[in-house]
């Protein structure tokens, strides 16, 4: 008999998304994703000023707040036909690039791998053999065996204190938890380790940005960072080789422990590299322009339908007519009114909650489709995408990821094998590492800019009479992320954010065809039903952000949201 | 000592903006040394660890879920927000504060000493503004970060002339 399992934010205020599965022989044979927040925060932006829209958009989430104030100056750049100097460009990538090598190194250690690490193992480890295991697989310099019976030792006063507590929706002792001892002492040292790291990346952000976090120097027309080289006020020599030497760090952490970490996890569970594939259309924009016009950039983008890499349609820049006129969103099984599909020029949002229905209307995400079809977005759709047009980046990175897993796996690991679930995850580290590599090389660009004596960073907009339209593309950590405005008279009269979150936590539209988690989630093994932490490896894989818009705490300890099994 | 005060809060959520909309109020009436930090921390969910891994006491004023009346002011020390069981985590921004105090803990680093200044709102939901009862409340939690401030030995002065809070989210849309 079929059963039905419910990943229910039991209060609105605070749950932002309901997974329910079906689960028919220890196999979920379908799912339905809701959003359970109306996420209709654009309307706030109706009547205002578009030179100030970026600091309201950089709210509606506290985590991706970078992302949205750079796609909102993008838009209304792009209404304006606006080229912004090449100090602002490269400024703006350094913060971009900054903030996701951050995003991804907090995805994947404090998010996600609780999902794949029992932390109580660790205990049982032998630190020389951690260490030596950890030596073999990358030159970093903190793997030693004092540095792993230190945290060992530390994890272990903890679980002794009953402080563990905390993190009891870790599902350790899970019958799907695969590591030995030595690789989930490894992981947890690295999770401690990536606190630092995290922070460094925020830092070299703060600095460029002014603030974290809530960046204050961007402005429709470039950046507010003055430059000038003797001026200890202004951006300078110091503050740059400041944000150097905090990029190094990262970059030697991406590159030495969270693609190998990432790689070892993969190789010891190749199983979930066939589980979790779902929507195999991918789409990512280009992103990290090197040009103030917008026509060259170092990440690609590109389209791929049905998994076929050999067929993909780049992208070239974000005037591309399929980019610009084929994003829809559709309301037939979302919580507003009516069923149409829209432009997100002409889109509307007029909430109209009913019941939940499986079988109606279930969500309040949109459901937004390229050309009448779902797209999965994110760091894999754009791993693909590059790999598939031979994107030297690209390659260099999928290659060494791709060789090094099957080396610790002693088995063939292929590029067809990324349309899965811990696909997603490397992909996210192949992403942070081709980034690692881009950071440096944007940081010259703005040091050899400077010193030809361009200290250009900002050009003044002028609005002018009549209605005008923009869109700003930004390729964010969980994929593409476009915000739609329409300015009447220097004033804005319509603003649509179609998020990453929005592509992949799809419902269903007008066909019935499932959103890309809802496909991913078909076929997932579910052991313990009342513990279900295959369906949160498959969720967490795409690293996802439903408007974390409110915040109250709830330190009375109530429920909020809890696993429901019908 | 290093001490950060974090307003924590969405201000575009009417009542969950309790906390920026604080400590901008007390940024605005009171001056305080270089070692203390007042920020508007937005919803950072994990990314919170930046902001408290070099703290010695952390003072957060946010928006708490209780069954006492809209506005009333509740304070909780750090083994009470450690106590707390997590949910199952389905995103990175949901709210984190528990996990990154143990996650620094662990680590051995973080705030010594946590205080939550927390304020029970009337209403979380969508647009910009405090309800009557939790902006009534708003000069009590602003004496009371001065309060805790003092208690630690931090110099804190009244301004003079008072400014304006910077409070740029309740700035009306432009006239038609």
């Amino acid at each position: 008999m079929s059963k039905r399992i419910v990943i229910d934010p039991v209060t609105r205020i605070e749950g932002h998304l309901r997974i329910d599965v079906e689960v028919d022989g220890g196999h979920v044979s379908q799912a339905w994703a809701s959003g359970t927040m109306w996420r209709g925060i654009e309307t706030i932006l109706l009547g205002r000023d578009p030179r100030e829209a970026w600091a309201f958009t950089q709210r509606f989430c506290g985590v991706c707040t970078t992302v949205h104030a750079i796609a909102s100056v993008r838009a209304v750049e792009d209404a304006l036909g606006l080229e912004i100097p090449l100090n602002a460009t490269y400024i703006r990538n350094l913060i971009l690039i900054a903030h996701a090598l951050h995003d991804h190194i907090v995805h994947f250690y404090h998010l996600c791998a609780l999902d794949w690490v029992d932390v109580v193992s660790a205990l049982k480890a032998d630190p020389a053999k951690t260490s030596s295991l950890a030596e073999s697989l990358s030159p970093w310099t903190r793997n030693s065996r004092n540095e792993m019976k230190a945290v060992q030792d530390r994890l272990k006063g903890f679980v002794e204190s009953g402080q563990l507590g905390i993190f009891a929706n870790g599902y350790w002792g899970h019958p799907a938890m695969k590591l030995p001892p030595e690789v989930n002492l490894l992981a947890v040292s690295h999770y401690l380790q990536a606190l630092e790291f995290q922070r460094k990346a925020n830092q070299a952000v703060a600095i460029l940005g002014s603030k974290t976090p809530n960046i204050q120097n961007l402005a429709v027309g470039g950046v507010a960072n003055a430059i000038n080289l003797d001026n200890e006020a202004t951006l300078n020599m110091d503050k740059l080789y400041m944000v150097k030497s905090l990029l190094d760090d990262v970059i030697g952490f991406v590159q030495q422990v969270y693609l190998p970490d990432t790689c070892a996890v993969a190789a010891f569970y190749p199983e979930w590299l066939k589980y979790g594939s779902g929507v195999m259309n991918y789409m990512a924009v280009p992103d990290l322009p090197i040009d103030s016009k917008g026509t060259a950039f170092d990440l690609p983008g590109g389209i791929i339908m049905d998994g076929a890499l050999a067929n993909v349609r780049p992208v070239k820049d974000h005037h591309d007519v399929t980019i610009t006129r084929e994003i829809t969103e559709n309301v037939s099984r979302a919580w507003y009114k009516g069923s149409g599909t829209k432009h997100p020029w002409e889109g509307e949002t007029n909430p109209d909650f009913t019941d939940y229905d499986a079988a109606g209307k279930y969500s309040w995400v949109k459901a937004p489709r390229l050309g009448g079809k779902p797209m999965q977005v994110g760091p894999l759709a754009q791993i693909l995408a590059g790999y598939a047009q031979g994107h030297a980046l690209t390659k260099k990175w999928a290659d060494l990821a791709l060789s090094t897993t099957s080396s610790i796996a002693k088995m063939q690991i292929t590029p067809a094998m990324l349309h899965s679930t811990l696909g997603r995850d490397a992909a996210r580290a192949i992403r942070a590492a081709m980034l690692s590599d881009l950071a440096v090389e944007h940081w010259q660009r703005l040091v050899d800019n400077i010193g030809k004596g361009d200290h250009e960073v900002f050009v003044k907009p002028e609005f002018p009479k009549g209605e005008i339209r923009g869109v700003g593309f930004h390729e964010a950590p969980r994929g593409t992320l476009s915000h739609w405005v329409v300015i009447d008279n220097g004033k804005i009269t319509n603003y649509q954010a179609v998020v990453p979150t929005t592509w992949n936590a799809s419902p269903r539209d007008e066909h019935g065809t499932p959103g890309p988690y809802e496909a991913s989630l078909a076929g997932n093994p579910v052991a313990d039903a009342e513990l279900p932490l295959e369906m949160l490896r498959t969720i967490h894989s795409f690293d996802p952000c439903l408007a974390c818009a409110v915040h109250t705490l709830d330190p009375e300890g109530r429920e909020i949201s809890r696993i429901k099994v019908l | 000592m290093r001490i950060s005060v974090l307003g924590m809060g969405n201000v575009l959520m009417g009542d969950d903006g309790a906390g920026p909309y604080a400590v901008a109020t007390f940024a605005a009436q009171y001056q305080v040394p270089d070692e203390v930090t007042i920020l508007d921390i937005g919803t950072p969910g994990l990314d919170l660890v930046p902001h408290i891994a070099d703290v010695d006491t952390l003072i957060l004023v946010d928006t708490v879920r209780s069954d006492a009346a809209p506005g009333t002011i509740r304070a909780y020390d750090k083994t009470t927000l450690l106590r707390a069981k997590l949910p199952p985590r389905l995103s990175p921004h949901d709210p984190a504060v528990g996990q990154c105090l143990a996650m620094l803990e662990i680590a051995g680093s973080g705030p010594q000493e946590v205080l939550l200044i927390g304020i029970v709102p009337e209403k979380t939901s969508f647009g910009p503004g405090l309800s009557t009862p939790v902006r009534n409340a708003i000069p009590e939690v602003v004496e009371r970060i001065a309060d805790e401030l003092r208690l630690r030995g931090v110099a804190v002065e009244r301004r003079d002339s008072p400014e304006a809070p910077d409070l740029w989210w309740e700035v009306p849309v432009l006239a038609a």
